[in-house]
């Protein structure tokens, strides 16, 4: 590992104030799943390292006026363990779940995983289908966006060196809403996804589809939502047979984004596994909540 | 480059120590401190041998910098035998024959220590989930499952 000089600020105010100190060659880190194996590799070659994991303050989940707030350091097993995101967000849980193992669940952040951008991120899936906003904070202000907004291609965000990602927030789920991720792999644990899929609908009192939101990931450079799917669901009853009435469509767009790709066989009939599992889940949580029948 | 010194505690004695801040933990524990239980096997956080227990649950320490355990407690397998006694899980390992070449063990064992300490009677799925960050490539993992539900039963 190259030399850097490390620190370790115990409030949010201090860290950004070593961000703008140091803006010319920072990193970074929280859990350090991914960053510390790229200083160690020297893909990294920072200056400063700037180590956020003891800010006490980032790490909550909250529920306020209908609004979901998450500190950018809760790591994945806080939100797995969070009992109002294991209810009332499935999407999120489930792609929290999945996440590498229990070691790095442990220790890799909710912020770190949007922040990294990585193309085979699992949160930012489904935090996309969520149509989550993140907060943004420097030494000179506080700006937000929309994740969809935040992310500018493969690996890039609007992200500053000076800024630091503090927090996600989305509007709760009504009652009429259901969301699932589904993520597939080559295993259970420690794999990196191969197709994931999130998906929010709302329903009105008579289950006919007033919202969808699909999001599909790692399969373009990044997580794209869905229109034609979501176009297709609005309007319609929800039931198996509207499912099923899609799943060709998602072959067809896997197809369309990455027709020259050496997985395109796999991944377009995967899709429809995936779908499937998918939509399963959203029927089962519709008639659990005690919905309209 | 200058040093930073952390304070922790390592296996219920508190610590100091003044390294240099590109250190990950999993070198600082075993040349520092003759941890040399914890072991480096892929260095990339996808084997789990460096597993160590940090404030409770198990992380993997090749992916950490020496700096950020600063504050935290620290469990490595030399925390876990009391005056000479093997911690139950050692002994369970020992009988139930789940050690072959032994590489994978303390990271399995503090796996599921760290299970234990949090659910003293988990399922065979839950005790799976809690070692599937562990990577064993002798024994298959029907033995090691099986030590873990004899230390429960103990």
């Amino acid at each position: 590992m190259k030399e850097f000089s490390f620190f370790s600020p115990g409030t949010l105010d201090e860290a950004l104030s070593l961000l703008s100190q140091h803006k010319d060659s920072v990193s970074v880190i929280a859990g350090g799943t991914d960053i510390v194996l790229e200083l160690n590799e020297r893909a990294h070659t920072a200056q400063a390292v700037v180590d956020i994991s003891k800010i006490k303050d980032l790490r909550y989940v909250k529920v306020v006026d209908g609004v979901v707030r998450i500190g950018a350091l809760s790591t994945f097993t806080d939100l797995e363990n969070d009992p109002y995101i294991r209810d009332h967000v499935k999407s999120l849980y489930s792609a929290c779940y999945y996440v590498g193992s229990p070691q790095i669940r442990n220790l890799g952040t909710i912020g770190g995983n949007v922040a990294n951008a990585s193309v085979a991120g699992d949160t930012p899936t489904a935090l996309i289908s969520l149509d989550a906003t993140v907060v943004l904070r420097s030494a000179a202000g506080k700006r937000e966006m929309k994740i969809t907004d935040f992310y500018s291609g493969a690996g890039k965000t609007q992200l500053e060196k000076d800024e630091l990602l503090t927090e996600i927030y989305f509007d709760a789920p009504t009652e009429n809403m259901a969301t699932a991720y589904t993520k597939l792999g080559k295993r259970k644990a420690l794999v990196i996804v191969v197709i994931g899929l999130a998906v929010l609908l709302e329903r009105d009192c008579n289950n006919i589809c007033s919202k969808a939101q699909v999001v599909i990931g790692a399969v373009a450079r990044y997580p794209k939502r869905l229109p034609s799917i979501e176009h297709y669901l609005v309007g319609k009853p929800i039931t198996k047979e509207t499912f099923e009435g899609c799943r060709d469509m998602f072959s067809q767009i896997v197809y369309d984004m990455i027709p020259t790709r050496a997985s395109v066989g796999y991944k377009k009939e995967s899709v429809k596994g995936v779908a499937n599992k998918t939509f399963n889940s959203i029927l089962k949580d519709f008639s659990l909540s005690g919905g309209e029948e | 480059m200058e040093k930073i010194r952390v304070s922790f505690n390592l296996n219920n004695e508190d610590v100091t120590i003044e390294t240099f801040p590109n250190k990950r933990v999993v070198d600082m524990l075993r040349e520092d401190f003759g941890c040399t239980s914890v072991k480096e096997g892929c260095g990339e956080g996808e084997c789990g041998a460096c597993t160590v227990i940090r404030n409770g649950e198990p992380v993997t320490s090749c992916t950490m910098l020496a700096g950020q355990v600063a504050g935290d407690r620290i469990v490595t397998l030399e925390g876990l035998s009391k005056n000479g006694e093997l911690d139950i899980l050692q002994k369970t390992f020992m009988e139930a024959g789940a050690v072959q070449c032994g590489f994978c063990t303390p990271g399995m064992i503090l796996s599921a220590k760290a299970l234990l300490m949090k659910n003293p009677h988990p399922t065979r799925e839950e005790i799976r989930r809690a070692l599937s960050g562990n990577l064993c490539r002798c024994t298959g993992y029907t033995k090691i499952i099986k030590a873990v539900e004899m230390a429960i039963e103990e």
